[in-house]
């Protein structure tokens, strides 16, 4: 459990290291001079192989002793080739993978081909000790705790004496953490002919192999592997470790002294039946947990730092590799959000920046992409906008045509803003040659539903001939929303108050149909009524004077979702379900009201994409 | 190893008590959207929303009355519940005395098998619990 602990710190704090290496990397780029800089890498390739040399990862402390060496030549010099750069991103790439596979619990990928690509230069047979740098730099970690499995032969007629002497020879091999049997079952005879040690041994394997097989009795040892984690164990292993400010850990502590005091404030009201103190002691607590409540939303907030620097990476690379003068102009990356939001934009975002260079430069050699972050009230906006040509409306227009997406009359009649947004259609691409780096259609449709699942809107607006800009709306986090309370069947629901664009009740009367579809007029168009009873398979409900309806969008489609009753709106703490639970199409997590009521959050998307498969 | 055996249809069950959080008695079961039919729904328990799984729909069996005990697992298990006919008394076993049973002769969703008292009981293999609801959840 050491190690585990001590592994999320390492991985927490290397990835902080390797995004500063790219971070400065992308910036030597352009001041291939700066020797602060340099100065500065070098010491980051330095932590990061003392790290991994005391944990023990060879292959990531091989390739940073590598890099570290080469940066030295770098400082002595003072400058940083082109070429130089680009391979130590690799190497910085290659160090992520590891990190990835330590991570995720793999063998180490080796590091043996990238150190043969550069100059022959370390021995790969580097001793580690050589690599542990100072010794204060973290303490020693204790030897990983390890099984020892000895089997007695058959014909011993008395197994407990036997397993007695042996597991006594085990803690001459170190310390004995646990055994089955234990000393206690031996002495009471409850053996078998096995013994199975648990120890964090200061012996390799192959001396205390040697040893035991001086014992004529032991037929067979073995070093079996712990038991190995089921596909639970796997999920839970993802939930990493986050680094906190002192301060903020303070600012807690100071608040949770603050909540025992009321509490006694409480008790001591309660006893002495005194009203006034009750009232007091109440409105002290909710102030406090309204402002712990609010502290612990602080700890789970990143910037988007991290994100903005892998994004000009991939703006450098692409640059690169098609020879083309790109600009980069970030701004906002200091604004912090959920870290789960962070999580789920990754992909989106770039693809939005794939997008933005290859559509924005398709016909030019060079020009800016901005990238930027900013808050409005309780939402943070992310924008990628290009100064390329833009999307032309009419091309839209024909595509959307072509493809059966609007009709003739709807072509002539949509506005702009309104095409723009097809743009989000499953399969919808206006390049006209598939490159390597985006228009194979796909894309679009992805970042809409991914942004959508978090809450969030995507918004395309495009100036022909000026560029075009994608901006992500979001909610500033994933715990908190203001939701609708519906009624379906007796089952009371939430939707997310940013899927709903209005609440209305209408009359039977303003219902038109069009073959089997129903369809009610709602601002110039028309649009398909839903019923939620017949999406979750409820029963019918009975006829009324008036219908509660919730124009939403689906699949990007307006849609007329038909609900029982319409309750009203709250703000709700929403928890995920634990997996696999949170993988049941319909439900996107749940609260608790006020009343102890559980009510769960309705993800229609999912749910209608499942009929649709079934249908 | 201390065991809570339970009835399930007509067969007797039993979880090791360390994957066992609390016995929810009389518990107010929450309906979920678009369950599929091994999720009975939800209980609110000290403020967490735990999924509670029809655990005699999931092994094949009826359960006309409805599963009315709630077993809460252990937070390592989501957690999540199991909802179970009827519960029976603790028993407390030598670990050497239930011992896995061969693959051939269990069904899948039994860790292993032995007899306490005349009856038959049937060690319930968690893990086989988690990939069944796995297999109804994610489709």
């Amino acid at each position: 459990m050491d190690k585990e602990k001590y592994r999320n710190m390492y991985l927490a704090e290397t990835a902080e290291h390797l995004q500063a290496m790219s971070e400065i990397l992308l910036r030597l780029d352009n001041e291939p001079e700066n020797h602060h800089e340099i100065d500065a890498l070098f010491r980051e390739a330095h932590s990061i192989k003392g790290m991994a040399a005391t944990m023990e990862y060879a292959e990531t402390a091989r390739l940073a002793h590598r890099l570290e060496d080469d940066l030295d030549k770098c400082r002595k010099r003072g400058s940083v080739s082109s070429v130089e750069i680009d391979q130590l991103l690799a190497g910085v790439d290659l160090l992520e993978a590891l990190h990835d596979d330590i991570s995720q619990g793999r063998e180490e990928r080796r590091v043996e081909t990238y150190l043969q690509t550069l100059n022959p230069q370390v021995p790969s047979d580097v001793p580690m000790s050589q690599m542990v740098p100072e010794k204060e730099e973290g303490d020693q970690i204790a030897a990983e705790p390890l099984l020892v499995q000895i089997d007695l032969a058959e014909t011993v007629p008395v197994a407990a004496p036997r397993l007695l002497v042996l597991l006594k020879k085990c803690s001459d091999f170190g310390t004995v953490l646990k055994s089955w049997p234990s000393l206690e079952q031996i002495l009471n005879d409850k053996v078998d002919a096995r013994l199975l040690v648990q120890l964090r041994p200061r012996l390799t394997r192959q001396e205390m192999h040697a040893q035991l097989a001086r014992y004529s009795d032991v037929e067979e040892i073995s070093f079996p592997k712990p038991p190995a984690t089921s596909g639970l164990g796997e999920r839970r292993q993802k939930s990493a470790s986050v680094r906190v400010s002192t301060e903020r850990l303070d600012q807690l502590i100071n608040l949770t002294g603050e909540l025992i005091t009321t509490r006694y404030q409480l008790q001591d009201a309660l006893k002495q039946q005194h009203v006034q103190g009750l009232d007091d002691g109440v409105g002290q607590l909710s102030r406090l947990v309204k402002n712990l409540h609010h502290q612990v939303l602080q700890v789970r907030m990143v910037s988007l730092r991290a994100l903005f620097s892998r994004l000009s990476r991939i703006v450098h690379d692409l640059a690169r590799s098609s020879a083309k003068k790109i600009e980069l102009q970030i701004d906002g990356a200091d604004i912090e959000i959920d870290r789960a939001i962070v999580e789920e934009l990754v992909d989106p975002l770039i693809h939005m920046v794939r997008n933005a260079v290859d559509h924005g430069f398709r016909d030019k050699d060079q020009g800016v992409i901005s990238l930027k972050a900013w808050r409005d009230r309780d939402q943070v906006l992310v924008q990628v906008a290009d100064d390329g040509s833009g999307i032309d409306p009419q091309t839209i227009r024909r595509i959307a045509r072509e493809r059966g997406l609007l009709s003739s009359a709807q072509v002539k009649t949509v506005r702009d803003y309104d095409l723009y947004q097809l743009i989000c259609q499953p399969g919808f691409s206006t390049a006209d040659t598939v490159t390597g780096i985006s228009g194979r259609g796909v894309g679009m449709d992805v970042v809409k539903t991914a942004i959508e699942a978090i809450g969030g809107l995507v918004l395309i607006d495009s100036t022909p001939g000026e560029g075009t800009s994608i901006t992500l709306k979001l909610p500033l986090s994933l715990a908190i929303i203001r939701v609708l309370l519906i009624e379906s069947a007796g089952m009371s629901m939430a939707i997310p108050i940013t899927r709903v664009i209005q609440a209305v009740e209408i009359s039977p009367a303003e219902i038109h149909s069009s073959g089997k579809q129903l369809m009610v007029h709602y601002q110039d168009a028309f649009i398909p009524l839903l019923s939620l009873r017949k999406i979750l398979k409820q029963s019918k409900g009975t006829k009324k004077d008036s219908l509660s309806l919730v124009v939403t969008e689906v699949l990007g489609r307006r849609i007329g979702l038909v609900v029982d009753r319409l309750i009203g709106q709250q703000e709700v703490f929403v928890q995920r379900l634990a997996p696999p639970f949170d993988q049941s199409p319909g439900c996107a997590g749940g609260t608790i009201l006020g009343n102890g009521q559980v009510v769960f959050l309705l993800d229609l998307q999912s749910l209608l994409e499942r009929r649709k498969k079934e249908v | 190893m201390q065991l809570l055996p339970f009835e399930v249809g007509n067969e007797i069950y039993a979880l090791e008590l360390i994957d066992i959080q609390e016995i929810v008695e009389t518990p107010h079961l929450h309906p979920f959207p678009a369950a599929p039919a091994t999720v009975s729904g939800a209980i609110a328990f000290h403020g967490r929303i735990v999924p509670v799984v029809d655990l005699p729909c999931l092994l094949g069996f009826d359960s006309p009355q409805g599963s009315p005990r709630i077993i809460v697992l252990a937070n390592h298990y989501g957690p999540f519940a199991l909802a179970v006919d009827r519960l029976r008394p603790l028993i407390g076993l030598d670990k050497g005395f239930v011992k896995d049973a061969d693959a051939g002769v269990k069904e899948p969703s039994v860790r292993s098998l032995f007899t306490w008292k005349n009856d038959m009981i049937s060690l319930l293999d968690l893990h086989y619990v988690v990939a069944a609801i796995e297999a109804t959840c994610v489709k």
